[in-house]
């Protein structure tokens, strides 16, 4: 049972059911920062499951929080268009934003803010590096470099799990898929977190140091380009996308889009899974024995955890014509966000959703990924890192200790931690 | 088009006595399938225990009740599956034979029981489903 998750809940349960609907804003970052979601999806599911917020920091928006509801905007896309951003973007943000990088950048211009039928094959484009087979013969070498990783750990004194393994292990892959220089890894990250953090939070500091982060790792991915698209075709995704006649064509801005797409995408979602299951399993104890006791169990806590996190928090979608859902009238033109989330605890779809149980009997059951065309493309990827890690964590260490509050990020739509303080104790 | 729900409930019906006697028919359907298109089996390398084909089972079956009844999503989620299996090297003509598979697996564990009316409600049912698999964009269907 997760004790921290049920104190918050009963702490904010009497605020929230106080609040009038139409003033209620599921988006609200302090709760996320806090931990304190939980009972507004609660509430949303039970008595507005298409709930619409008419005034907010991101202007105007309707909050889809059940399963199924969820399930028929992500499988919709000739109704819900991509093409306008995919997250909620805070509006003074983007404002600041614009006057530091002097021009428009809400939406992105990757793969995964297109709309049919340009999004099938720039996806196809990057898919194979991607999928099942090509996994099969990375695999070893993300297994030895996770070796690598925790055989460098402290151990007996305190660390920060997130810096030390989840940022290390996913550079180190997302290295392996870009081909990208490996002593220079750790900028792929700390870019993430650039491009994902307002001033204030993150390692950002002013706008004007995000833009700059911003043009190094641009400039980085161009010179990458550049040296990938005058030699042979090669097995890494910036070759592929330079020379797959569907992509290699892109104007700069779809490259630069795609970039922050697999940076963001390959790095935050996995990573906050990797940290996710290091808390979830310290805060449910019986749940760490039966994994320790059944090595097996590993695959199945790998997708609890990714249902439990929810590393991405939401998509949103802009109605491409007048839709019903749920009896709501969503206006073409308005936008839409889909809270995984939410479904990711929906009573009626998962049993005993807010535990952490990693024996379930559909444990893959989980809409962390999305579903539609837009479905993680780098989901077996993300799978595949949390399952060797595992594996070689157990291999090794008896218990990692959470031994402090873990610090969350700042932000509604990648549901994660900045910090993970832990100790391996030495062996007894 | 809305499935018929007398075929509705006969296809129910058939499903029922499927998993009632052959419980989970994951092993059955996917040995089935890497019979018939022995290319598939390498996209399950790293799937042990069956989790994976298991949950995409499921899957179909969640599917399959959705669209014979209220189809909320099932439809568009056929159509979007089509385009993502095929980044997985899944052809659209592979990812077309799943459905029909299901059905042959449904209709054997039926045995004597295997009714026309659940032959004929199958077999309405497979091609109002071809119709998406064929027609992956949405905008023309």
């Amino acid at each position: 049972m997760n004790i921290a998750v049920k104190v918050q809940a009963a702490e904010t349960a009497a605020e929230i059911a106080a609040t009038p609907l139409e003033k209620l804003n599921p988006a609200k970052v302090d709760r996320f920062y806090n931990d304190t979601i939980w009972p507004v999806f609660e509430r949303l599911r039970r008595e507005d499951p298409v709930h619409f917020t008419p005034e907010s920091e991101y202007g105007p928006y309707w909050s889809v929080t059940r399963w199924n509801d969820i399930m028929a905007v992500d499988t919709n896309h000739e109704a819900f268009s991509s093409a306008d951003g995919i997250g909620l973007a805070n509006l003074a943000a983007v404002a600041e934003q614009e006057k530091v990088m002097g021009e428009r950048r809400r939406g992105g211009a990757g793969f995964i803010t297109m709309d049919e039928p340009e999004h099938g094959p720039a996806r196809k484009a990057v898919s194979p590096t991607l999928a099942p087979g090509n996994l099969q013969t990375m695999a070893p070498q993300v297994r030895e470099r996770a070796g690598e990783i925790l055989d460098s750990l402290p151990i007996g004194r305190e660390f920060d799990w997130v810096d030390l393994v989840s940022k290390e292990l996913t550079a180190m892959t997302l290295a392996t898929l870009f081909d990208f220089p490996f002593e220079q890894r750790r900028k792929l990250p700390w870019w993430s977190d650039m491009i994902m953090n307002m001033p204030g939070h993150g390692p950002v500091e002013s706008w004007q140091q995000k833009g700059e982060a911003m043009f190094e790792c641009f400039n980085a991915f161009h010179e990458l380009w550049n040296q990938r698209v005058n030699a042979e075709p090669a097995n890494d995704l910036i070759s592929m996308l330079a020379h797959n006649p569907a992509t290699r064509d892109m104007p700069m801005e779809t490259y630069q889009g795609n970039v922050v797409l697999l940076i963001v995408g390959g790095n935050d979602t996995t990573r906050n899974t990797i940290s996710g299951s290091v808390y979830a399993l310290n805060k449910n104890p019986d749940q760490y024995a039966k994994l320790r006791a059944n090595p097996d169990l590993i695959l199945p806590m790998v997708s609890e955890t990714i249902r439990y996190q929810t590393p991405l928090a939401h998509m949103s979608r802009v109605a491409t014509r007048d839709v019903e859902l749920g009896g709501k009238t969503i206006k073409k033109g308005e936008r839409v966000v889909m809270w995984y989330i939410s479904g990711n605890r929906d009573e009626e779809m998962v049993e005993r959703p807010n535990e952490f149980i990693i024996d379930r009997e559909r444990p893959r059951q989980h809409m962390s990924f999305g579903f539609g065309i837009h479905r993680c493309v780098g989901n077996r990827v993300a799978e595949m890192q949390l399952t060797i890690i595992w594996e070689e964590i157990l291999k090794r260490f008896p218990e990692i200790k959470v031994v402090g509050k873990p610090t969350l990020n700042w932000s509604a739509f990648v549901h994660g931690y900045e910090s993970l303080p832990v100790v391996i104790p030495y062996r007894t | 088009m809305a499935t018929d729900p007398a075929d509705a409930d006969t296809i129910e019906r058939s499903l029922e006595i499927a998993g009632e006697r052959g419980g989970d028919l994951t092993a059955v359907v996917y040995a089935r399938l890497f019979e018939r298109q022995p290319q598939m089996r390498e996209l399950f390398w790293r799937d042990t225990t069956d989790a994976i084909k298991g949950e995409m089972l499921m899957r179909v079956f969640d599917a399959i009740l959705d669209f014979i009844r209220e189809r909320r999503f099932a439809h568009h989620l056929i159509q979007t599956e089509v385009v993502t299996h095929a980044g997985y090297d899944v052809p659209p003509e592979v990812f077309a034979t799943f459905f029909g598979l299901v059905a042959e697996v449904v209709e054997e564990l039926n045995g004597s029981d295997w009714s026309p009316a659940m032959a004929q409600a199958w077999r309405r049912t497979l091609a109002d489903l071809d119709r998406y698999v064929a027609n992956p964009d949405q905008a023309a269907v």
